[in-house]
């Protein structure tokens, strides 16, 4: 469907071979299809291209087994790894030793009442109880068979009122019938 | 999980949908079934101890007491009255509500006062088929309810709360 401009429908240029085909789905699938076919072929090239090259830098012939760059770049790697090993444990003794000490200051500077008295706990707990269903807990564990029973007895009570009430709700004229239950 | 206060509830979550809902004529059978029992109980170990007690006083002369039906009957309706009224009044439920998780409330969602227990517990007493209306109306209030006013609802919750509406 052409595009209109102030109402009128706009022609398309004359110089595109195809008026039904969109210069720039054209123009970007060739240059998709270029960087494509570039990025395949480098890939290709790097993959052939690869072995030799770290057989020719790595592992130069007539070269002594010690002074290969292979073999220096593996002596450096161990080196390293131990390096960073002593600096670990050596990091790690210093926070054995720091953080008591900048704990204990810390704790010296801050009145944690004041922190604590700008908490609300009482609702933080009931966040708690809430998340945990602390009663439910209760209740299973504190007289657990007797309130199961009961818990039963009085479900089932309930659903015998439904079903009284659906019982009777199906004796009403059908007019009549809305909800069953009403609040007290 | 919370009530709208925010507390814990302990009421569990099956339950909780039901919470505050006028009771149907099932559970309020079940509850009232109890508390006949109940009532049968406390005749019979008053019975008991008024023999025991009359024995004791004088044992030679010792006759039972309380064998006579229209005794027992007016001794077990007396009970019943003083026993609903007392309980619905108090802590808003008898021990059947108790155990099947109901409880009395005025219009207000209060436990009822002395004088509208006693009246319901009369009611209850001498016109018990009067439960029978709370099955058959969907507003679920049985005459006694109708005639004072109050309701019985699913409250699972066993503290007394005599000022604070109903769940």
């Amino acid at each position: 469907m052409p595009s209109k401009h102030n109402g009128v429908p706009r022609q398309r240029l004359a110089f595109f071979p195809l008026p039904s085909v969109s210069r720039i789905d054209v123009g970007v699938a060739a240059v998709t299809g270029v960087v494509g076919g570039a990025t395949a072929a480098g890939r290709r090239m790097v993959a052939l291209g690869r072995p030799v090259a770290e057989a020719l830098v790595l592992s130069p012939p007539l070269v002594p087994e010690g002074l290969q760059p292979r073999r220096v770049v593996e002596l450096l790697a161990l080196r390293g790894s131990q390096q960073r090993e002593d600096l670990t444990r050596e990091f790690a003794a210093l926070l054995d030793r720091a953080v008591p000490l900048v704990v204990d200051e810390l704790l010296r500077r801050v009145d944690l009442d004041a922190v604590i008295a700008r908490l609300d706990l009482a609702k933080l707990a009931d966040e708690v109880i809430a998340s945990v269903d602390l009663p439910e807990i209760i209740r299973e564990s504190t007289s657990a068979v007797q309130s199961e029973a009961v818990r039963e007895v009085r479900m089932r009570s309930i659903s015998g009122d439904e079903a009284v009430g659906r019982a009777m709700e199906r004796l009403r004229p059908r007019r009549r019938r809305v909800a069953t239950h009403d609040e007290p | 999980m919370t009530s709208p206060e925010g507390a814990p509830s302990a009421v569990p979550r099956e339950a909780r949908a039901y919470q505050g809902l006028r009771a149907g004529m099932v559970t309020r059978s079940i509850a009232a079934t109890v508390d006949a029992v109940v009532v049968l109980v406390v005749i019979t170990v008053g019975l008991l101890a008024v023999n025991a007690f009359a024995f004791v006083l004088d044992p030679r002369g010792f006759r039972v007491v309380g064998t006579s039906q229209a005794v027992l009957v007016e001794a077990a309706l007396a009970t019943a009255v003083v026993y609903l009224a007392g309980t619905w009044a108090m802590v808003g439920r008898s021990y059947g509500c108790h155990v099947m998780g109901l409880r009395v409330v005025d219009r207000r969602g209060r436990s009822p006062g002395l004088a509208t227990a006693l009246l319901r517990a009369v009611l209850c007493v001498f016109f018990p088929v009067g439960l029978v209306w709370c099955g058959v109306v969907r507003s679920r209030k049985s005459v006694q309810d109708l005639l004072l006013r109050t309701s019985v609802v699913y409250d699972w919750v066993p503290e007394h709360r005599p000022r604070g509406a109903v769940a």
